[in-house]
């Protein structure tokens, strides 16, 4: 019967799921559609596709979370994974060059006013010139720690790099924001901090 | 995000950053801040939380897929207490000349909302449009129906491999089909439970409630018009058994499954119906409307060696018929009483009433491409997941479909725009699969393209 299926882990609702408790699988539905469309949409050009992807990837989930063994990370790290994994089947397929225009827009929330929408989409820009300065990997760990909140041990499942590696890739990352892109990097940080 | 955290995190990964605390305090929550916004919609979350529950229909064990629909319907948000009001004054008092304690000695049959008649399902070989059907029957078409079913899309396919259909299969698709919308009244529906609960049952006159009755709970589903029995006495419902370990200290075993202490021997077919009939005996349930019953089991040949837990329960299903079609739900599985079998001790430990009452119809074209499509997985659907990466793609071997036999599939969604709960009769094509390690062991296709 229905419990009160929020106070459990993810662990626990996999085994429910696994016992035939259809609704445990909802609820980690709900607990992973926000940060994986979202993790979707900080990586491809348009909401539509966002949303495609993650169709595909919460289906796989549906069909393979039997298979899922908690021994080998947490769900969340290995639903991230059918994530990435999606994002680059995703991008082999298509190699058409997205708009950078409707990019940024998607990107802004519509409830701005026009002035707050100019601000926005000057911030957006400079922070998407900036992340594509950063090679693929260390673009792909500073979102994932900054931007979907992944821990280092989870950034290391998804991407297979140690967590030693993910960290220093990010402090990669930072310095390369920091020395290279000046003027990108000023505007990214709201020119209002001091870059010694 | 704990900023002193991940700053800490990083000058232990590089100490020489140390020197450079300060500017990592201001760069690191500024690099937060910039996060753009990326919300989800509450429209795109809904659809794709149906389409997920659609798809658990259509892969797990047959004897859980009815009562997945019931059960979901309860979690999900939409509110049974609007639909309730609802069907109290949509009218039709059909069921109540089958309010009775006798069983029926005939099926049930399809009848319109409108006329109260009784109708056979027909097949056009001209009409095209969603208005234009000839039917059999005084029944007429509903011009609304249309907008009102056209939500329905053909669910995906997912298997390893691809699946191909014959070009004669392909021309030999009616042009249209009737396709059947649910339009439950509660009326209809306590009569329905009270005809199939007719032996002194203290369910027969209730509905959306529970009752428990000896080692059982009975529930009923107004949304549905279903009847849920489960055994009270089980924490687990249907005991899990590692397809391949022999002990947890086997690395393909998951913490949580723990191995059958001894073997548990197949229940033979005569003991499954057996067993059935004392249940249905004993809880008070009339078979009478439904057909033969039949003895399903796992296809254990086709689970793959880390496909964990693997159901080991025996089902027998009395199978609902409409005007001679069967009643299938999405993965193929005869729909109607389905009595779930704890072989382990051999006990009924689920038990499902899925039945029809009222139904209003419409017609649609059948468009063959698109069925040649649904019937075709794409690639995407095909790469192993858990360790692979997207190289791992293998060229799976396409499985040919013959023979196919017509069934209307039970099709059960939530409409988009009303939030109620909205169950189908769609004409579909049942295909069995010719391989024994691919899953699903059938392939259905509806024929209609109701995306059109």
């Amino acid at each position: 019967m229905p419990q009160n299926q929020s106070e459990l882990t993810d662990a626990e609702l996999v085994h429910l799921h696994c016992t035939g408790d259809t609704s445990a699988f909802s609820e980690l539905y709900e607990r992973y559609a926000h940060p994986i469309f979202a993790y979707v949409m900080y990586r491809v050009s348009e909401r539509t596709t966002a949303e495609d992807i993650t169709s595909t990837v919460f289906m796989r989930a549906l069909e393979h979370t039997k298979k899922y063994n908690p021994n080998r990370g947490s769900y969340g790290s290995w639903i991230y994974r059918i994530a990435r994994n999606a994002l680059i089947d995703h991008f082999r397929r298509n190699r058409t060059t997205a708009n950078l225009d409707d990019f940024l827009d998607s990107l802004i929330d519509p409830g701005l006013s026009p002035a707050e929408h100019v601000v926005a989409r000057e911030r957006a820009s400079a922070v998407h010139t900036a992340l594509y300065s950063l090679s693929e990997i260390q673009r792909e760990i500073l979102l994932l720690r900054f931007w979907d909140d992944c821990s280092f041990t989870e950034i290391a499942k998804i991407t297979g790099k140690s967590e030693a590696g993910c960290k220093m890739q990010l402090r990669r990352s930072l310095d390369t924001l920091r020395t290279h892109l000046p003027l990108a990097t000023l505007i990214l940080f709201l020119t209002t901090h001091t870059f010694q | 995000m704990n900023t002193t955290e991940i700053i800490n995190s990083l000058i232990s990964a590089d100490p020489s950053l140390a020197s450079q605390r300060d500017l990592l305090e201001k760069l690191i929550p500024e690099l937060i801040a910039s996060r753009p916004v990326a919300e989800i919609t509450d429209s795109f979350r809904i659809t794709l939380k149906q389409r997920l529950v659609e798809e658990q229909q259509s892969i797990v064990p047959a004897s859980t897929g009815s009562k997945l629909r019931s059960t979901f319907i309860r979690y999900s948000a939409y509110g049974s207490a609007c639909l309730a009001l609802i069907l109290i004054t949509a009218g039709g008092a059909y069921f109540s000349r089958h309010n009775t304690t006798e069983p029926p000695t005939t099926p049930l049959s399809i009848h319109q909302v409108g006329d109260k008649a009784f109708g056979a399902l027909s097949f056009s070989g001209s009409g095209s449009g969603k208005s234009t059907a000839s039917s059999s029957g005084s029944m007429a078409i509903n011009p609304n129906a249309a907008d009102s079913t056209s939500v329905i899309t053909p669910y995906p396919i997912w298997s390893s491999n691809p699946y191909t259909i014959a070009q004669p299969v392909i021309d030999s698709l009616p042009k249209s089909v009737e396709v059947f919308k649910q339009l439950p009244t509660s009326e209809g529906v306590a009569a329905l439970f009270s005809t199939l609960l007719p032996t002194g049952n203290a369910m027969r006159n209730v509905t959306n409630y529970s009752l428990r009755t000896g080692d059982y709970l009975i529930q009923t589903d107004l949304t549905t018009g279903t009847i849920s029995i489960e055994s009270i006495n089980q924490s687990i419902a249907t005991p899990l058994i590692h397809s391949g370990a022999t002990s947890s200290s086997d690395p393909a075993m998951p913490s949580f499954v723990t191995p059958s202490p001894t073997p548990i021997s197949p229940i033979s077919d005569e003991d499954a119906l057996n067993i059935a009939a004392a249940f249905t005996q004993k809880i008070g349930i009339a078979t009478g409307y439904f057909g033969t019953p039949e003895v399903i089991k796992p296809p254990t040949t086709a689970v793959e060696p880390l496909y964990y837990p693997m159901y080991s329960t025996t089902t027998v299903v009395y199978p609902l018929t409409i005007s001679g079609l069967p009643v299938v739900d999405q993965s193929g599985t005869p729909v109607g009483i389905t009595i779930q079998i704890n072989p382990q001790d051999r006990t009924v430990s689920y038990a499902n009433i899925s039945t029809t009452f009222q139904f209003e119809r419409s017609v649609y074209p059948v468009n063959a491409e698109t069925f040649k499509k649904s019937v075709q997985s794409n690639n995407s659907n095909t790469y192993s997941l858990y360790d692979g990466a997207p190289t791992d793609t293998t060229t799976p071997t396409p499985i040919t479909l013959k023979d196919p036999t017509l069934v209307l599939m039970l099709f059960t969604q939530n409409s988009s725009t009303t939030n109620q709960t909205e169950s189908y009769l769609v004409p579909s094509y049942s295909f069995a699969n010719p391989s024994q390690n691919s899953y699903p062991a059938k392939i259905v296709v509806p024929l209609p393209d109701l995306s059109q």
